[in-house]
């Protein structure tokens, strides 16, 4: 079952901003958009809300056309990075306010928010205002206030960034419990990548108006497709050579003097192509323990960063970047030192 | 303990000194005058020695509040400044509001056209309304020829003409303390309502008129502070017919030099202003509790 799908959507203010963007959201699915400020994820936003007329294309809220229809009539739940809790109603007022307007009975309303309070784990603060409360307590009331009137659609604007390190840990797990517990489906605005990979069923990736990459935060992470994407989720090693040989099973590309075999076999010959592995999947190694996808290397500089150690190497003319995990058996090669680099060839993908 | 050199001030020190400059310039140029009124009202007109000062009376409140022409003049002003103020406000609301939507030339230009009743005097504009409100005046042509009324209506020397020069003159005042609150209103409060359901006038109702209540009072409070105070439009407009406190304590002080009776009125006055500070103010509160 879909709940929300997007067509084709464009829309330009001076430059362009979505080029067509095509995206998805299963029932019940929690979804992030990821993406750097500027890649055209609040526009999405507010298009889905009805803020912004697409130039192109359609919204779909299960399966109906809501082009047209106005922000107040589309039934979608909003919070917002800075909560917009409003500050002349108390918490309850806050909480009722939608209720009151689809015009639930007054005894409904107060069942209604004693179970609300009770799922955000705030109950005895209906009368409090909101500048009586503190940024975490604000930001569930706000959940809370989205959540009550049981929208088809859940959208979260960047709503942890307010808040500092140890409570936006805590909200993500509030937020996960929250989202089981109601099951509603939730489009995750953020551009956040732990945020995004720690809550999301699945996450796309937006960049440039367009969405470059769309999976399960394992994937996103483990395979990001594009340079891009790869350099987002983190430091990546990327490097570029030409396909030597194809074979059933394996291939080798050319990178300079370095042959590297990788299992993909879906390429052709003399084609240049980007690979990526992850730093974390680099071996240090003072000897030469096997012979496919060991390079001699030089240490250019090492930092220990308390579980691991962190090296810059120089294999021929290209750098690299390992984080090898240490305990206190393990050497540490200072600058200088003459290494090997061992990897395995399933830790090499190529990027588009 | 610090030890300061002979001419050396701590901060809190300086503070104080500097305070008490502002105290006491208030308290010699506002306070003074204001309690030698106070104290003059007391005394009984003397013509040879304009106030006379070997009997403490109550005669001139009496009269104030007893002799009809002034009565009238209490009940006048508060009416027309209560109207001009409601007028204003009902009037500017919307243009305050819809300025806070305007791309910034745009805005800028707004607010010159906004504020030109403040850059001529007084005098001229009040007599340009005048010259329009005549009764073969323009307004009246106007009117006349679109049917709303058969009879030219008479602004001269009533209270319909003061208050319609009062809200003239003083919109600019109701309008920038207007848009100023509302620019403050974040546009997410706006989105907020409206995904949870609100319509256009629901949002309004509901979000945009209660978050905006600060500056209402404070809008309020300046323009009827201003129209009740106000001397020189109303009396063109009204002439002496239209009998108010302001024209009135002109007249006692500058024409009639009776300046215990004068000095009283202007108690008179200063007190309306302050009890209907104290009525909006606790208006908005008891309405929108919380409401900044």
């Amino acid at each position: 079952m879909v709940t929300v799908q997007l067509e084709n959507i464009k829309k330009s203010f001076t430059e362009p901003v979505l080029k067509g963007l095509n995206l998805s959201v299963k029932s019940e699915e929690f979804m992030s958009l990821l993406g750097p400020s500027g890649c055209g994820k609040t526009t999405t936003l507010n298009i889905i809300c009805g803020f912004l007329k697409p130039d192109e294309g359609n919204v779909y809220v299960n399966d109906v056309v809501v082009n047209n229809l106005a922000p107040h009539k589309r039934d979608i739940g909003l919070v917002f990075q800075n909560y917009a809790l409003f500050p002349h109603m108390t918490v309850k007022g806050n909480l009722a306010f939608g209720l009151k307007l689809r015009k639930v009975n007054k005894k409904e309303i107060e069942k209604m928010v004693q179970e609300a309070m009770e799922l955000i784990k705030l109950e005895g603060k209906e009368d409090r205002y909101p500048r009586e409360l503190s940024g975490g307590q604000q930001q569930r009331v706000a959940l809370a206030r989205a959540l009550i009137v049981k929208p088809q659609v859940l959208l979260l604007d960047e709503p942890l960034s307010n808040l500092d390190a140890k409570l936006r840990r805590e909200m993500r797990i509030e937020l996960r419990r929250i989202h089981k517990e109601v099951a509603t489906t939730t489009i995750y605005v953020t551009h956040d990548q732990v945020e995004a990979l720690s809550l999301s069923d699945r996450v796309a990736i937006m960049h440039n108006g367009e969405i470059e990459q769309i999976g399960s935060p394992t994937e996103i992470y483990q395979r990001p497709k594009t340079d891009f994407i790869a350099d987002f989720m983190g430091e990546q090693n990327i490097i570029s050579g030409k396909v030597a040989s194809v074979a059933e099973k394996e291939t080798v590309v050319s990178v300079g003097d370095l042959l590297i075999h990788i299992p993909d076999s879906s390429l052709e010959k003399g084609k240049e192509v980007h690979l990526a592995f992850r730093k974390e999947n680099v071996r240090v190694n003072k000897k030469k323990l096997s012979n496919v996808n060991v390079f001699k290397a030089q240490v250019i500089y090492h930092a220990f960063v308390g579980k691991y150690v962190q090296y810059l190497l120089s294999l021929d003319n290209i750098r690299i970047l390992a984080d090898v995990q240490v305990d206190f058996a393990t050497q540490i090669y200072k600058e200088g030192d003459h290494v090997f680099v061992e990897l395995r060839s399933e830790d090499f993908w190529v990027l588009q | 303990m610090k030890k300061l050199g002979p001419f050396r001030l701590s901060n809190s020190a300086k503070i104080i000194v500097l305070l008490l400059l502002a105290v006491l310039v208030y308290a010699l140029f506002f306070l003074g005058p204001l309690l030698w009124m106070f104290y003059n009202s007391f005394f009984r007109w003397d013509p040879l020695r304009l106030v006379d000062r070997s009997v403490v009376t109550m005669e001139n409140y009496l009269k104030v509040f007893t002799h009809p022409l002034y009565q009238t003049g209490v009940i006048n002003s508060f009416i027309v400044s209560t109207a001009a103020t409601l007028l204003s406000l009902v009037f500017n609301f919307p243009v305050a509001y819809y300025m806070t939507k305007l791309k910034s030339q745009a805005r800028a230009i707004t607010t010159m056209i906004i504020l030109t009743p403040m850059m001529t005097l007084s005098l001229v504009t009040s007599y340009a309304w005048l010259t329009l409100l005549t009764p073969g005046g323009l307004v009246n042509q106007f009117l006349m020829s679109i049917g709303i009324i058969s009879e030219p209506i008479i602004f001269w020397g009533t209270r319909i003409g003061v208050i319609l020069v009062l809200v003239y003159s003083f919109s600019p005042h109701m309008t920038l303390v207007l848009n100023a609150s509302l620019e403050n209103i974040d546009p997410n409060y706006i989105k907020a309502a409206q995904i949870l359901g609100a319509n256009r006038f629901q949002t309004f109702y509901k979000v945009i008129l209660p978050m905006s209540v600060p500056g209402i009072v404070a809008g309020s409070i300046l323009t009827f502070t201003m129209c009740i105070s106000s001397f020189l439009s109303p009396y063109v407009m009204g002439g002496r017919v239209v009998k108010l406190m302001a024209v009135q304590v002109f007249d006692f002080i500058s024409v009639q030099l009776n300046f215990p009776l004068g000095s009283a009125m202007a108690i008179v006055l200063l007190s309306v202003v302050l009890l209907m500070v104290y009525v909006i103010r606790s208006l908005a509160e008891k309405k929108f509790r919380g409401g900044t």
